[in-house]
């Protein structure tokens, strides 16, 4: 499923995407100003993929959607879904710089060592896959201001989510908890946006699948145990079973796994059977915490025998 | 700037190319697609290649590219319409279309999230069995051909909605293929003429059942035609009146091998839009796992199309056809 880009392509979405190429005040270091510009268009590409998903959800604008090269999605004779060539328009970004990207002059206040520090160019493909985190939180703000549309609005948050899953965006904490607590914070929000419980249970169920390569690091340990309790509160009160409480249980896993990683003693067993990096590498692409359990020696308990 | 012109001519130098070409033609002739939209639609292209620093990609995504943007134009108009029911012969009806076991696993899973039925797919040409492992594909058929994977589908708020769907009349695929032939999914892929799929790929065969599923009415079908994405295995099929006229052929690369020249005809074949089917009309049935890669005869190929092989003017007949 790979998609080859033509530079014209490029061209055409980067133009598209860095509307306004302000560049910030030569007090800035090099570096300060390539982070700046990778946050603006990260945010300008968030907004773009918001507003494809929406446009797509209304079949009359398809072929407007995801202008200016809407031709590139949903054309492809072995596509199974429109999120394809999306996800594969991602992976293909990754291989391109952004044409619009000016470097830093020289004089920008930074030493030469300094300047050596700062990759040169910005490849588009990590500012993709942040983007599509961007396009939950745009999209779940706009289904809570806009009630009309709330059905199309809320089958394109939940492509969205698919798309940051098949992704896999670097910064994806802060989108997603954000919009999480925006629609599942109140239960005046819940009841006024899901009327029928089930559909809240379905989002929540996606929001983990796109946070579980997040759930491994200390760093908001305590939202994702909250976002967990939550879930499996709405769970347990539902008739749903199956995949969503697998899933559920999955995470579980992985979390209880990642507390006991950062417990001091289990480090350094590990450190004596293998090293923590290769167990935390296997974690962070994705292996079931079952499998990794295994690999750490075996806690004794009073019960056990010699 | 390149120009229309300059894109034609690429496009006639090599055999992708010569394909879209000569398919286009053919449907300008047989009137089922209009010279309007197509000229517009090659104006727009040229217009997005027209950076002169940039070179012109490769025949093969040049001709794939124009064909996306044939599709996104929408040019559906056709002179006949499928009747969906033909093939049907009084029994339940199923519009089938065949993909490899990574597009049906990326249908439920797209999150890191293990999924405990499914072993994560691998490259086509991985040692030991492929896309599946020999060791997994007894429970990969099983959990396939069962229902649970629609219940899964049903629990997480997934749908099958294919913006451009190729489907085939289920009981001309059970007429043409055995279950007990060794080479199942060869053929399938053979005879469905889907040159995408090589050595390793594992098939699966998705059917939807349309006596429960009728599409509803804003629906489009049509007859396959030169102004899509037909690929490089594509020929317009343009023959007789009646209902059965209406449907595309697919091309049966198997025959393309054999070089069987008068009859390249593989099954009948349409294009849906916006194919979204309720679940619980839908059904997957494992194949298997295809062994051999697909013909690459294009000169034969081009040959079969074009009637008698001469490609030299292709460029220029379109030219004028279209822009003039």
């Amino acid at each position: 499923m790979t998609m080859q880009l033509l530079p014209h392509e490029v061209d055409r979405l980067s133009n598209r995407w860095v509307r306004a190429k302000s560049v910030p005040s030569r007090s800035t270091s090099a570096a300060g100003q390539r982070a700046y510009y990778i946050d603006k268009l990260t945010n300008e590409i968030g907004a773009w993929l918001a507003e494809g998903l929406e446009a797509w959800q209304f079949g009359a604008q398809r072929q407007y959607a995801f202008a200016p090269v809407a031709w590139l999605i949903g054309t492809r004779r072995e596509d199974d879904s429109y999120l394809d060539s999306l996800a594969d328009l991602g992976k293909a970004l990754a291989h391109h710089n952004d044409p619009s990207y000016i470097e830093p002059p020289d004089d920008a206040g930074d030493s030469s060592d300094e300047m050596d520090d700062v990759p040169a160019g910005v490849p588009l493909g990590a500012p993709f896959a942040n983007g599509a985190a961007i396009a939950v939180r745009d999209l779940a703000h706009k289904l809570t201001a806009t009630p009309a549309a709330r059905h199309e609005l809320l089958t394109a948050l939940k492509d969205a989510l698919v798309l940051v899953q098949r992704l896999r965006p670097g910064k994806v904490r802060g989108p997603l908890l954000g919009s999480w607590n925006l629609l599942f914070g109140s239960a005046r929000q819940l009841a006024a946006l899901f009327p029928e419980g089930r559909e809240a249970l379905v989002l929540q169920h996606a929001y983990l699948r796109a946070l579980y390569p997040a759930m491994h690091a200390g760093q908001d340990k305590e939202l994702f145990s909250r976002l967990l309790s939550d879930f499996g509160s709405a769970l347990a009160g539902a008739e749903l079973a199956g995949v969503l409480a697998d899933d559920y249980e999955q995470c579980l896993l992985r979390m209880r796994f990642i507390e006991r990683l950062s417990s001091g003693n289990v480090i350094e067993r590990a450190a004596r059977a293998g090293t923590e990096r290769q167990r935390e590498g296997a974690l962070l692409e994705g292996a079931s915490p079952l499998w990794l359990e295994r690999l750490l020696p075996r806690e004794r308990t009073s019960g056990d025998g010699p | 700037m390149h120009s229309v012109e300059d894109i034609l001519t690429a496009l006639g130098r090599e055999p992708p190319g010569q394909i879209l070409m000569i398919n286009l033609l053919r449907s300008l002739d047989a009137g089922v697609v209009k010279r309007r939209p197509v000229r517009d639609v090659l104006e727009r292209f040229a217009g997005v290649l027209a950076n002169d620093a940039l070179p012109l990609p490769k025949n093969a995504v040049l001709a794939q590219r124009l064909g996306c943007f044939f599709t996104v134009a929408n040019a559906w108009v056709d002179s006949t319409v499928p009747q969906l029911d033909f093939y049907a012969g009084g029994k339940e009806f199923a519009l089938s279309r065949v993909v490899e076991y990574e597009r049906f696993y990326r249908m439920l899973n797209s999150s890191d999230v293990p999924d405990r039925h499914l072993p994560v797919p691998r490259a086509p040409w991985a040692s030991g069995g492929g896309e599946i492992a020999h060791a997994d594909i007894d429970r990969v058929a099983r959990y396939i051909n069962g229902t649970a994977w629609r219940d899964e589908m049903e629990s997480r708020g997934l749908a099958i909605r294919i913006p451009c769907a190729w489907l085939t009349p289920r009981p001309q695929l059970d007429k043409r293929l055995h279950a007990s032939d060794s080479r199942l999914a060869d053929h399938y892929r053979d005879l469905i003429g889907l040159p995408h799929l090589r050595a390793g790929h594992h098939l699966i065969r998705f059917d939807f059942t349309l006596i429960q599923g009728h599409p509803p009415e804003r629906c489009k079908y049509r007859r396959p035609h030169g102004a899509g994405n037909g690929g490089t295995r594509f020929r317009f099929h343009d023959a007789g009146a009646g209902p059965g006229c209406g449907w595309g052929r697919s091309v049966d690369l198997r025959r393309v091998r054999r070089h069987h020249a008068s009859n390249i005809e593989g099954v009948p074949e349409l294009v849906m839009g916006e194919f979204a089917p309720p679940l619980a009309t839908v059904s997957a049935h494992y194949i298997g796992c295809v062994r051999r890669g697909p013909e690459r005869e294009d000169a034969f190929f081009i040959a079969a199309l074009s009637g008698n092989g001469n490609v030299a003017n292709l460029a220029a007949t379109l030219f004028d056809k279209v822009m003039s």
